[in-house]
């Protein structure tokens, strides 16, 4: 029997520390607080089907958990597995996660939520491929082509082709930006980028620059060709005065999904200061918000004065529908100018948003009309709120507000929150 | 399963000594870590004076950060015996075999004339190289604590950032690839090393049983095993055009569904060829 | 009974076996003899299974080789079959643990006959009395078929004495022996059928007795004149 001591030994050992590591991991993920949403004030349909991203930070140097928080309880993400991560809810929206189970087929290798078209009848995706294996461009030639995918939620009909891109060669690379059907068409904007070798009259070498153009092609569906194609805008470079105009898509959108006949883009302009070190400094001397209307294929501009504009530089500007939310944030409060983009022009006042704690916010979205925030602050030493408030607004009031809370928990709750931080969420 | 049993204890009990050199080594060079990252990190402590006030302590912290074990962890003489035994593992699955065979040692006369399947022989030398290999996994797990309590005793508390074992574990360091914290995926991941033990033992009585020629068709074993892995890869890019992907479970349950093909495979192959085509 | 059916092999380009035909009785000692390198060892080998064969069949006792007729047949190869760094004991226990039909009794018999002690390393023997120690791990299971490869070859003169004793005691009796050795004149009295090999082929199969009453010759007399010829 002695023969077997070293196997025995090895055995027994190897078990038991084995089991006893995973029986501590389990008991530890055990411990961690559980937190729910909880309602406080205003309507908890609101809150019915949101699911808040938050970080728990567990002390001891291990870094943070992330989990997801609704009104019903949390769920840590498992960090270290792999297996966990299939199929895991992917998407930004939850109506594209529903959609994924639904329609497995057509949803597949669709990744990008602004890619999508989304309304009662149809779903269409619209991308741009090509470069060479591995995911690498060139500056020409990269033989992109475009890939359109639509289905009829109704009967199932799929319509799926693909189209050359007129003058793709000389692109260094090609995205959509957004996809929308307008008619019978299928709008598609996409973000080009040419690189031009240029000499540089100062140094005399030759130098890349960049040129970036914002096209517009419209899709006849059932022809299945490009039927136009128009450069809406594009970048410009000044050499002399070292600045340079880009199209930037600042513009935050809740849902790129939905129908809408505008794209909204903002237009900076650009200086360059090369320091002593070497480096480039860019500083944006002015921004100008413009909006592009899908159905006429013009752009238009803001009807606002001058003063308002220069006012509402700073603001973080968000498209909702058919409206522009023009967010201020300042030292002491949230407010929202509201601009309609049909009638051109700014509907009633700026609305005061108070029950938002401007200092502490963390993270809004504009949702049919409502503004729903999400503040990590501290009252006191000693008092840490995590509150979602969502507020009308036409008139600023808040329709709910949350406030997440610790489920039964054994000793100070506010230990708990400490550690919380949450800074995003997903609604329907 | 009698024989199983005896012939695991005899591999087990052959590979006893070098086992044990290297747990020793293991530890010794692990603690020895211990010391040397402790004494940099307060060298530079000292060095910034963090001792002689409260502020200075603090913006010593703030800048170069608490000492946490997890520094440790990421040390070369840290890491390096875990890799020494990994690799060790990985060679040894070649030497239980050929150890029987070549040197003084003509063991493998014996083993062969056992009355026993000589499948029980295939797998009690793989079941060693399991049970070794969680073994050491399981020391880790034993010397983790004891290291993890020594370094908290030497390290002065204020400038020390205390850590437990399974915090470890959360950090991102060599243990989030050779212990899982997750227990699926540590189930999952020691699977596929023993798929690429049999593999290997496959690709060994492969040389075995056509020597030159033999090593010749392992490697074109080896070749078709990482096609066959491949061929999610291929439909996706070829066989259904531009426009297909594969979502990742779907690439996940195929692989799996071919990894016990292969398997199987190598098995059902080991068998004939242990049967058939081996000789001493 | 052992029978060897048309058995045929190759090693690489060569033909180490080429369609060999014979028979080992229980209870009869049969030699194989001839030069280095003629088939002997293959043979031996492949009746006991570890090395493959090209064609042909080998049946013992009308059964076709498997892993259990190993309590049945034994082979004593002129190799260690035991580690090197085992004791005499260390190995016998390994004996006892794997094969049912070991004989502890006749071993510990076999171990005073060959005056060999149990703590001895097996690696530190010399080479006689590894010799001696081969034989015992092999005679003292309780097989019907022993098969021995050269058990005089390389061993001093009072070793091969005691080997040699071995085929008259009641440790060898009603087994059936097959020996391969190119060296016969120790045990050629013992031998009760030959068989001689020559370039993987075999030239003649006989019974000793019978050559001896029928044609007056000894095993020595046939070999020359099959050889030479």
């Amino acid at each position: 029997m002695k023969r077997y001591r070293n196997l025995a030994v090895i055995a027994v050992v190897t078990t038991i520390s084995l089991g006893t590591f995973f029986t501590k991991v389990a008991m530890s993920e055990s411990k961690l607080p559980k937190f729910y949403l909880k309602t406080e004030n205003g309507d908890s349909k609101y809150a019915k089907d949101l699911m808040i991203s938050a970080g728990y930070d567990q002390s001891g140097g291990s870094g943070g958990r992330s989990l997801t928080i609704t009104t019903d309880g949390s769920e840590y993400k498992d960090r270290n597995s792999m297996l966990s991560e299939l199929d895991s809810d992917y998407y930004d929206l939850k109506k594209l996660d529903h959609l994924r189970k639904k329609e497995r087929n057509f949803m597949r290798g669709k990744l990008s939520s602004s890619q999508f078209y989304i309304d009662k009848d149809y779903a269409w995706y619209a991308d741009v491929k090509g470069g060479k294996l591995g995911g690498t461009y060139e500056h020409q030639n990269n033989h992109f082509k475009m890939y359109i995918d639509g289905l009829d939620l109704h009967n199932k009909d799929r319509f799926k082709f693909k189209l050359d891109i007129p003058e793709e060669e000389n692109y260094s690379y090609i995205y959509v930006q957004d996809v929308q059907l307008i008619g019978k068409d299928l709008i598609v904007t996409t973000y080009q980028n040419k690189t031009d070798v240029v000499k540089d009259k100062t140094t005399n070498s030759n130098i890349n620059v960049d040129k970036n153009e914002l096209v517009m092609y419209r899709i006849n569906v059932n022809q299945k060709k490009i039927v136009d194609r128009t450069v809406i805008n594009e970048s410009s470079n000044d050499q002399n005065t070292h600045t340079h105009t880009d199209i930037q898509n600042l513009i935050q959108d809740s849902d790129e999904t939905v129908p809408s006949k505008f794209d909204v883009y903002k237009k900076v302009k650009l200086k360059d200061t090369v320091q002593t070190n070497g480096e480039t400094e860019t500083e944006e001397l002015s921004n100008e918000v413009i909006i592009l209307n899908l159905e006429t294929g013009k752009e238009e501009n803001l009807n606002l004065s001058n003063e308002q504009k220069e006012q509402l530089m700073q603001s973080n500007v968000i498209l909702d529908k058919e409206n522009l939310y023009f967010i201020t944030q300042s030292d002491k409060d949230l407010s929202v100018l509201k601009y309609n983009l049909n009638n051109k022009k700014v509907e009633g006042e700026t609305v005061l948003i108070k029950k938002v704690d401007s200092n502490n916010l963390s993270n809004y979205k504009v949702i049919d009309g409502k503004l729903y925030a999400i503040t990590n602050s501290t009252e006191n030493p000693g008092k840490f709120n995590k509150d979602l408030i969502v507020a009308d607004l036409a008139n600023g009031q808040s329709v709910f507000e949350g406030k997440i809370e610790v489920k039964k928990s054994k000793g100070d709750p506010s230990k708990a929150l400490k550690k919380l931080q949450i800074y995003d969420f997903k609604v329907k | 399963m009698n024989r199983y049993i005896k012939l695991v204890n005899f591999e087990v009990n052959r590979f006893f000594k070098l086992y044990i050199g290297l747990l020793i080594i293991v530890a010794i060079s692990q603690f020895v870590s211990l010391f040397l990252v402790k004494s940099k990190y307060m060298q530079a402590a000292n060095d910034a004076n963090y001792a002689s006030s409260m502020k200075a302590t603090e913006r010593f912290i703030s800048s170069s950060g608490l000492l946490t074990f997890n520094q440790v962890a990421n040390h070369l003489l840290f890491i390096g015996p875990i890799v020494i035994c990994i690799a060790l593992m990985m060679f040894y699955v070649f030497i239980i075999w050929y150890r029987d065979y070549f040197g003084k040692n003509t063991f493998i006369y014996r083993l062969f004339m056992l009355p026993t399947s000589r499948m029980t022989i295939y797998f009690s030398k793989a079941t060693t190289i399991l049970i070794m290999v969680l073994s050491l996994l399981a020391f880790q797990l034993i010397l983790l604590p004891i290291e993890i309590n020594v370094f908290q005793q030497i390290v002065p508390s204020e400038l020390l950032g205390k850590m437990s074992t399974i915090d470890l574990f959360m950090n991102s360091n060599i243990f989030t690839m050779i212990l899982p914290s997750n227990f699926m995926d540590f189930i999952f991941r020691y699977l596929i090393g023993m798929g690429l033990v049999f593999t290997l033992f496959t690709f060994i009585l492969l040389e075995r049983s056509y020597r030159w020629k033999g090593i010749i068709f392992g490697i074109l074993y080896v070749i078709a095993i990482a096609g066959l892995l491949l061929i999610p890869a291929f439909i996706e890019s070829y066989l259904f055009g531009e426009d297909f992907s594969f979502y990742p479970s779907e690439v996940f349950y195929m692989e799996l569904g071919l990894f016990t093909i292969i398997i199987t495979v190598s098995i059902l192959f080991s068998k004939y060829l242990l049967k058939n085509k081996v000789s001493v | 009974m052992i029978q060897v059916k048309n058995v045929s092999k190759k090693y690489g380009r060569k033909n180490v076996l080429r369609d060999i035909s014979f028979t080992a009785n229980k209870g009869e000692i049969t030699c194989l003899i001839g030069i280095n390198g003629v088939g002997k060892s293959t043979t031996m080998k492949a009746i006991m299974g570890i090395t493959p064969i090209d064609c042909g069949e080998i049946l013992i006792d009308d059964k076709k080789m498997n892993h259990t007729m190993y309590e049945n047949i034994t082979f004593i190869p002129d190799t260690l079959t035991m580690l090197p760094s085992f004791t005499v004991g260390e190995a016998m226990q390994f004996m006892k643990d794997f094969y049912v039909n070991w004989n502890p009794e006749r071993a510990k018999e076999l171990l005073g006959f060959f005056r060999l002690k149990e703590d001895e390393k097996l690696g530190e023997l010399s080479k006689g009395n590894a010799a001696k120690a081969n034989l015992l791990f092999g005679l003292g299971l309780d097989v019907d078929y022993v098969l021995m490869d050269e058990p005089f070859s390389g061993i001093d003169m009072f070793s091969r004495e005691q080997i040699a004793k071995v085929f008259t005691s009641h440790l060898i009796e009603d087994r059936g022996v097959i020996i391969t050795t190119h060296e016969i004149s120790d045990i050629e009295h013992l031998i009760d059928k030959v068989v001689l090999l020559d370039n993987g082929e075999i030239l003649k199969e006989f019974y000793t007795e019978e050559i001896r009453l029928e044609e007056g010759k000894s095993v020595m007399d046939v070999m020359r004149e099959v050889y030479q010829s």
